[in-house]
């Protein structure tokens, strides 16, 4: 939840839905301000479509032209309830009424946003953003850790149709074996490389001692 | 030395900071043509151009979350929030996001921001844009706070707040724009958690933020003239603030009044008041007094609006009664 990398250009993943809204937008105006040729993308659900900031910021980036992307992962689930029931009308529509260019695309299709986003981040490196993207995707596990019984808001047919048909990697590994990029070994070989990795990296954290005490009131100030 | 006004010390602080930092810029509500509903900013967009000086829609949350992810890429926002009523539109993002980024981001992250705004009540501009809110944000760890007292200090704090690496909200008193004050030509800048005492005295420390300043400074020239004399101690900047001068004036005067224009109840005062006790309760002669606005909206009537607020008259009294060791709050 709560991952964030400068380094790398993760300005932190944000535990108050549609949290980084404001943020996310104020990247992109800090770069039109100083001239510099970043674009910022926001990831966000479906949920934070519910949130007013969205349309604060949206109405502003568009006024100003700023090289921003909002990418809404509409994952079908607001929390525990259906989109359905608490999205109104059409949510790419939301971002046309501030004149920004909207694309709904199949978010389980590894290649389409591929060639979607490139496009979008050229463009809007260009000074032709903002833009909006719905990506149709879905959520495999709960809302949070201990949301383990689903079966009062979706079915478990539901979500074994998505992990089986419609998942992005089974899929795109599908394509690169088709299309001869990649043969089944090679996958096999690298799918284990990363079940390693993540088993490492997960050993590595849990071996890891807890900070000392005296951290407890670290970086509440920027010297 | 100079006379100014508050209002265009804080407009050259921001001017001064401007020219000395191009990635300082100015963002709110009418702030550049207009130069806000109180001409602080007049003549900024003249310099600066409408890019520097921006003027934004009615969007208090959207505005200060932009300026918060501008800060953290690099930018430094000084941000115009026309009335200290609407940090209510802005908590979560001065206190869930521009406070908590550099302590979750384990230091890697800072938000050099400024949240300009303002308090005070009396200007017949009723409960909804008439409050002292500096209490609020003073409760959450990231934040500093800022209350000048003055023209001198609201350009001194405002140049330092600008160059804090920290989100840093600094309160100015809407009816003090015009008020003048000796302000130096040349640059200075005031450190955060420095208190200024600004009347010496041995009986009472009269402990005062912002306009409350200029009530405890009257009230010391009337105790003057009965022989009392009190202190007057300002502590500038809330966050960080200056506990040892506090305790120090405290320690030797033997009683205190806190004087802040925020509602009493579980406010500034009650704060101070409690370190005071808490630190130096071994050398009180009296209890610790608040005084802060009454707990009620603040109304429109100016009848009784001048009820609600802390008065020369009533910082008379009450020192007044407390240097004489009568009881102020009979059990």
């Amino acid at each position: 939840m709560h991952i964030a990398d400068q380094s790398h250009g993760n300005l932190g993943a944000n535990a108050i839905v549609g949290g980084s809204m404001g943020i996310a937008t104020g990247s992109a105006l800090r770069a039109k301000l100083a001239g510099e040729d970043d674009v910022t993308v926001c990831f966000f659900g479906d949920g934070a479509t519910a949130q007013g900031l969205w349309y604060e910021v949206m109405n502003m980036a568009a006024l100003w032209r700023l090289p921003v992307i909002y990418a809404c992962e509409n994952n079908g689930y607001s929390e525990y309830t259906k989109t359905e029931e608490i999205a109104a009308g059409s949510i790419t529509a939301r971002a046309e009424a501030f004149g920004i260019e909207a694309h709904r695309v199949d978010g389980q299709d590894v290649l389409a946003v591929n060639a979607l986003a490139r496009d979008l981040v050229a463009r809007a490196r260009r000074g032709e953003g903002p833009f909006f993207v719905e990506l149709e995707t879905y959520r495999y596990h709960g809302h949070h850790v201990g949301d383990i019984n689903r079966e009062y808001y979706r079915s478990k047919e539901e979500e074994r149709d998505w992990k089986e048909n419609r998942d992005p990697i089974l899929r795109f590994r599908g394509w690169l074996v088709a299309e001869g990029i990649a043969a089944e070994a090679e996958l096999e070989a690298m799918t284990a490389e990363i079940a390693e990795d993540a088993a490492a990296a997960v050993a590595y954290a849990e071996a890891a001692a807890y900070p000392p005490a005296h951290e407890v009131d670290m970086h509440v100030f920027a010297d | 030395m100079r006379e100014i006004t508050l209002s265009r010390a804080v407009n050259e602080a921001i001017a001064e900071e401007m020219r000395r930092d191009p990635r300082v810029f100015l963002m709110g509500e009418d702030v550049a043509e207009a130069g806000t509903p109180f001409k602080v900013l007049s003549g900024l967009v003249e310099e600066f151009g409408p890019e520097r000086v921006l003027d934004t829609p009615i969007s208090e949350p959207g505005f200060v979350g932009l300026a918060v992810g501008a800060a953290m890429t690099g930018a430094r926002p000084v941000v115009d929030l026309m009335f200290g009523d609407f940090l209510y539109l802005v908590m979560d993002q001065l206190c869930n996001q521009a406070a908590k980024q550099h302590y979750m981001s384990g230091g890697k992250l800072t938000v050099p921001m400024v949240l300009r705004t303002n308090l005070g009540a009396t200007r017949r501009s009723a409960a909804q844009h008439s409050q002292s809110l500096q209490a609020l944000v003073a409760h959450i760890p990231g934040l500093k706070v800022a209350m000048p007292s003055s023209a001198y200090e609201a350009k001194g704090l405002m140049k330092t707040a600008i160059r804090d690496e920290n989100p840093v909200v600094i309160f100015e008193d809407k009816l003090m724009y015009q008020d003048k004050a000796p302000v130096p030509e040349e640059e200075y800048l005031i450190p955060f958690g420095a208190a200024h005492i600004k009347r010496p005295g041995r009986d009472i420390t009269l402990i005062a933020t912002s306009s409350m300043v200029q009530v405890a400074e009257a009230a010391a020239a009337t105790l003057a003239g009965e022989g009392i004399e009190a202190e007057v101690v300002d502590p500038r900047t809330l966050v960080p603030l200056d506990e040892a001068t506090l305790l120090e004036s405290v320690k030797r005067t033997s009683r205190a009044i806190v004087i802040d224009e925020g509602h009493q109840s579980y406010g500034v005062t009650a704060e101070i008041a409690s370190r005071l006790t808490e630190k130096a309760f071994y050398h009180l002669d009296a209890p610790v007094v608040r005084m802060g606005a009454m707990d009620v909206p603040v109304p429109f009537s100016p009848a009784l609006e001048d009820l609600t607020v802390p008065t020369p008259g009533g910082v008379v009294e009450t020192a007044r009664r407390l240097c004489a060791g009568e009881l102020i709050h009979a059990a």
